[in-house]
């Protein structure tokens, strides 16, 4: 690699270069049969030249091309705009959990075996409509001419089962880059959803709403995470664009850029343009603290790198990414006290308003509660609400949920469900 | 390519195998404000191997061209861990096509230097600058063009060289609050995508000027007339997804066992084409090789037959519709449409909106889900217009329409006699996506829910 970043440099003033390889393991049900058995193997790489504060970029997966991709760069680069842009210096890293050895080891019969856990948990209330395990290896390498130099061997497992009792379908995942052990359970958890939400009725319901922490989850990551990006904000597309020191959200509540959890999905030791990566309070106790930047948005807005210079892999330039979102809290209570309208799945959540925080969701599985306890389930009714208003006044749980790359606990708030 | 692909045929232990491979260049432009923020180039290849080992399938991707006869192996490998739990598969008859394909463009991607793709590009973009309430605006091109191929162990070798290039033109509006406007083209196109596009260009800046102007729509059901790009969407995400004969084999579509039933008004038909020149959703040959076709789903509102690969055929007794097809060769081919869209009627706009009274006229699209298990949709648009005593009035944004296909299907009271088609998007199933598109007529619902 030191060599083609030689080449690069006899034409460009620095150069970078990113490399990836990975081997995946994949096994599908549909219904009560494996569908799909997949192997793959991939190795890319994605090259960054500057050529006088321009970014050039390009990519290759045959080492033949390697010099040829450098060219291209280059060439990118004379066409760009001039931002005075240069590549991240030298640093150090620390070493985080993202290896897990035992899933290295799950062989073709292993995942078929996993699968079939799956499933078998899954009967224990409902039958099987579909499900996946998949387990990756994944080696990240990055390599620039300003002395950056980190690679990353990465482990991740995904679980997912799809349950169907009646008409009604439910599912249940986790992910991690550790082995999730407990396969069975993720079946059973889908199962016990699909058949707690037979006989669902529509719902009309003004008052308290709990919303579960994978619901959570997905709104926060549909309009916060857009909002708290650094080059959203610069550019004036972000409703929080001005907001750096005001409240945006109840004083009960922080929200945080997280790269260090063990095993989290989002965990890694350095961004893909290998800057190290931090722990981050992006909002603290309701204060809008700072917004996440690769080194391109760092540069064009004068902020510090926060180390979230991510790929979609090695065809991609790099944007800006979350790590793993963490919403904390400083006062708790047991949200399911009182009565209510718990709401466990939505979908659609593309519909969601990612600019002003509007939206009107389906309900797929959500349950009344009181004091704890589920009464009666719901579906074929629409949350109505907004994002941003709601993190304004809201109470958090006493318990947090980890659901792959996001930790936060469910959330109660005076909102409304209306019947389709 | 084909000659490489081979090596995976001498496999042993499979009773079948079919191999396939794509070496893709790219050219990407994008243009934020008045500066040309991103140029990239770069090519990838990869392939995949897929085999039946006693009924059971395994399927091995990689990208390495020495590692052919390596990975299909893996595949045997694999095929054969899925011992008695694995489904047993059987492929319906298909001709083994021996063919070679280059696709026509006026410029070839290849003719036309990058610097003039840039400049023109950014010539383009200065056309969305309508206003100072245009806030900002982005302008991408991407061109892709290569080479693929497809061998089988039952003799198929099929050999193309796709051309495609994309234009999508964003214009942020800026009043009290932030609107965004998007549109593009893509197709079996070369650079002349960007030639005569400055209307385009101008169109969306206009509707993102309209959002500042605009209204929350009425709730509750109402008539709607839905413009042909809201159609299109109709007919993919609510009868497409249900007619893909996986979902109906899985029990995950509405549609099962209603061929030859009535599942729309006389006034529906649906089509899926997979064979129209330049359309994003076209090809040659799917991705088991099989010819593209054009299928009549829905004629006069009956549905008339599902979308196979080779495996569904077999099940269901049927010949393929050739619509197998994967986001790359290293996928696993899935049942997808192609080119999916409403026929035409006879009606004017202004015949359409007549008698209407108090409804929704429906633009563009945003997102849409459907529940093909169900028949449940959810359509958000764009943007709108209120209709009052038959006429367009205020606009309106955050339109969602909201029901259940069938019987929004057999609410359709009259189609319009301008069609437009060829709406380019990439359809999500399984993970992977899939270049498609969609179209129709404007149409006339008698009610649906409208939500927002």
């Amino acid at each position: 690699m030191d060599e083609l970043i030689k080449y690069a440099l006899k034409k460009a003033d620095e150069a970078e270069v990113y490399e990836c390889s990975g081997n995946a393991l994949l096994a599908r049900n549909s219904l009560s049969k494996i569908e799909t058995l997949k192997r793959e193997e991939e190795w890319g790489a994605g090259v960054r030249v500057v050529v006088g504060g321009r970014a050039g970029y390009s990519y290759y997966n045959n080492p033949a091309q390697a010099r040829n991709a450098i060219d291209a760069a280059v060439k990118s680069a004379r066409l760009s705009h001039n931002e005075g842009y240069s590549l991240p210096r030298k640093a150090g890293y620390e070493r985080r959990d993202v290896f897990d050895k035992r899933v290295c080891g799950i062989d073709e019969e292993g995942i078929v075996e996993m699968l079939l856990d799956t499933m078998t948990g899954v009967r224990r209330f409902a039958s099987p409509s579909q499900g996946e395990v998949g387990v990756e290896v994944v080696t990240v390498r990055i390599t620039n001419s300003n002395g950056v130099h980190h690679e990353e061997q990465q482990t991740r497992m995904t679980a997912y089962a799809a349950a169907k009792r009646k008409d009604v379908i439910a599912q249940h995942w986790e992910a991690s880059r550790k082995l999730v052990e407990n396969v069975a359970d993720i079946g059973t958890r889908a199962g016990e959803t699909a058949m707690n939400g037979v006989g669902a009725g529509k719902l009309s319901h003004t008052g308290k709403i709990v919303i579960d922490p994978e619901v959570l989850g997905v709104l926060i990551e549909e309009t916060v995470i857009p909002a708290i990006n650094g080059e959203n904000a610069r550019r004036g597309k972000s409703p929080w664009a001005q907001d750096i020191g005001k409240r945006v959200a109840t004083e009960k509540l922080s929200i945080l850029d997280d790269p260090t959890i063990p095993w989290s999905v989002g965990t890694t030791a350095a961004d893909d343009e290998g800057v190290p990566t931090q722990k981050k309070v992006l909002v603290e106790n309701g204060v809008l603290k700072q917004f996440l930047h690769n080194s391109k948005s760092a540069n064009l807005a004068g902020a510090s790198n926060t180390g979230n210079g991510f790929r979609q892999g090695f065809t991609e330039a790099p944007s800006i990414s979350s790590t793993n979102t963490v919403i904390s809290a400083t006062e708790r209570e047991d949200v399911f006290e009182g009565r209510g309208a718990y709401i466990k799945e939505l979908m659609g959540y593309h519909n969601i308003n990612g600019v002003t925080g509007d939206f009107a969701l389906d309900v797929v599985h959500g349950f009344m509660f009181k004091d704890g306890e589920a009464i009666k389930p719901f579906r074929g009714s629409l949350l109505v609400g907004n994002v941003f208003s709601i993190i304004k006044d809201c109470a958090l749980h006493e318990k947090d949920e980890h659901r792959g790359d996001f930790i936060g606990p469910a959330i109660a708030f005076n909102g409304r469900v209306v019947s389709k | 390519m084909l000659d490489e692909l081979r090596a995976a045929l001498s496999v042993k232990g499979a009773e079948f195998i079919e191999a396939r491979a794509a070496s893709v260049w790219t050219n990407d432009v994008l243009i934020r404000d008045n500066e040309v923020e991103r140029v990239k180039s770069g090519n990838s290849t990869a392939y995949g191997v897929r085999v039946l080992v006693k009924g059971s399938w395994g399927f091995a991707a990689g990208n390495d061209m020495n590692r052919m006869r390596d990975i299909a192996e893996a595949a045997v490998k694999l095929a054969k861990a899925g011992g008695r739990d694995a489904l047993k598969t059987e492929l319906a008859e298909a001709e083994a096509k021996q063919d070679r394909i280059k696709t026509k463009v006026r410029k070839h991607p290849l003719d036309v230097a990058l610097e003039d793709k840039v400049k023109a590009l950014k010539e383009l973009a200065g056309y969305g600058r309508i206003s100072k309430k245009i806030l900002t605006v982005d302008a991408q091109y991407i061109d892709a063009y290569g080479v693929n191929a497809y061998v089988n162990s039952e003799g198929a070798a099929i050999q193309q060289e796709p051309v495609n290039a994309f234009l999508l033109f964003s214009a942020y509006s800026k009043g009290e609050e932030l609107f965004r406007a998007n549109d593009r083209v893509a197709g079996h196109y070369g650079v002349e995508v960007l030639e005569g596009k400055e209307g385009f260009v101008e169109n969306v800046s206009k509707n993102a000027l309209l959002l500042l102007k605009s209204k929350l729509p009425p709730k509750g059901e109402m008539p709607v007339v839905i413009d042909p790009k809201m159609a299109g969407v109709f007919a993919h995400e609510a009868i497409g997804h249900a007619c893909e004969a996986d979902s109906v084999i899985n029990q995950r579509s509405i549609l099962e066992k209603k061929i030859g039933m009535q599942v729309g008004s006389e006034h529906v038909t649906i089509i899926d084409d997979a064979t129209i020149p330049k359309f994003f959703g076209s090809y040659h040959y799917d991705a088991e090789g099989v010819p593209a076709q054009k299928k009549i789903l829905v004629e006069k509102g009956v549905l008339k037959q599902f979308l196979h690969n080779r495996e569904t055929a077999k099940r269901l007794g049927t010949r393929s519709t050739g619509n197998a097809r994967s986001q790359s060769p290293t996928e696993f081919p899935l049942v997808r449409m192609s080119n999916t869209f409403f026929d035409k009627g006879d009606r004017s706009i202004e015949e359409l909106l007549e008698g209407m009274g108090r409804g929704v006229f429906v633009s563009g699209m945003k997102g849409g889900v459907t529940e093909p298990n169900t028949g449940y949709f959810q359509f958000a648009a764009e943007y709108g217009h209120l209709i009052e005593n038959g006429e367009k009035t205020a606009p309106l944004r955050d339109i969602t329409l909201v029901g259940n296909i069938v019987k929004t299907l057999k609410n359709v009271e009259a189609l319009g006699k301008e069609w437009s088609g060829g709406h380019p998007g990439f359809c999500g199933k399984a993970g992977q996506s899939v270049p498609v598109s969609d179209g129709g007529p404007h149409i006339r619902i008698g009610k649906v829910l409208v939500g927002g």
